[in-house]
């Protein structure tokens, strides 16, 4: 994180909004990919033009696991990168 | 520390022109872990480790993230991060879930193979990057090799 540390306060402004645009097409992006991902895993047949009850229910509980484990995998990634910043930190100090 | 914000309810998200279906996605998006974390990181100074981490990503482009363009390397180190976690994330439900969607919830096997799944794809992660990094620097030193000949030829 160090370019996000390091940057100075004049292009913090821009750096701010580009995040922001930055989240807003990560998160469409993500819902696409859920979707594909979903329906993938789950509509195998093409007898009939609407989902049945197995696959209404197979499409909800794939989107809800997904977004489960992304979050669960977004707090492990978190701690993750604070430890690796403690560790290092840790040794910075123990170096000098 | 700093976490406190996960969960389904995030209500300060804006909700205009956004599909019903996102409204509810928690803040555990990187960029959101981010922000939260850029106050107490901060503090910390630049890491050597970091450093050999980031050079390993960057490559050839630049070699310290605040070079000529500080706005393009944030950037460019916030998109990596995100396309990482994404990665992440996708390799990890293909892995470690079942195909069968019956239950709305992970099973306590699932959750754990998740974790496991994180460190073991950050471990790798790490180890491409050295992987990576020494195979620039013996280019990097070919190529100098190469320019030295070159001169030494040249010059005759």
């Amino acid at each position: 994180m160090d370019g996000v540390q390091n940057l100075p306060p004049h292009v913090q402004g821009q750096f701010m909004q580009n995040l922001e645009q930055m989240q807003m097409k990560d998160s469409l992006t993500m819902y696409n990919n859920l979707v594909e991902r979903c329906f993938n895993s789950c509509v195998s047949s093409f007898r009939s033009k609407s989902l049945d009850k197995y696959e209404t229910s197979c499409v909800e509980n794939c989107a809800s696991r997904y977004i489960k484990m992304t979050q669960r995998v977004g707090l492990r990634f978190a701690e993750h990168q604070a430890m690796q910043q403690k560790r290092a930190a840790d040794a910075m100090g123990a170096g000098k | 520390a700093g976490f406190s914000s996960f969960g389904p309810k995030n209500r300060h998200k804006p909700t205009v022109g956004r599909p019903h279906c996102l409204r509810r996605i928690p803040s555990c998006h990187p960029t959101q872990l981010f922000i939260q974390h850029r106050s107490s990181i901060a503090e910390i100074t630049r890491v050597k480790r970091k450093q050999i981490t980031m050079n390993s990503f960057f490559g050839q482009k630049e070699e310290k993230p605040a070079g000529p363009d500080p706005l393009f390397a944030a950037t460019t180190e916030m998109e990596m991060y995100t396309h990482l976690f994404n990665n992440m994330a996708a390799a990890c439900f293909e892995k470690c879930s079942s195909r069968k969607h019956k239950e709305p919830d992970l099973a306590l096997g699932e959750m754990s193979c998740s974790d496991r799944c994180v460190s073991k794809y950050l471990e790798a992660q790490e180890k491409v990057g050295v992987v990576l990094q020494k195979a620039n620097e013996a280019q990097a030193l070919q190529q100098k090799n190469l320019a030295e000949m070159q001169n030494a030829l040249g010059g005759r």
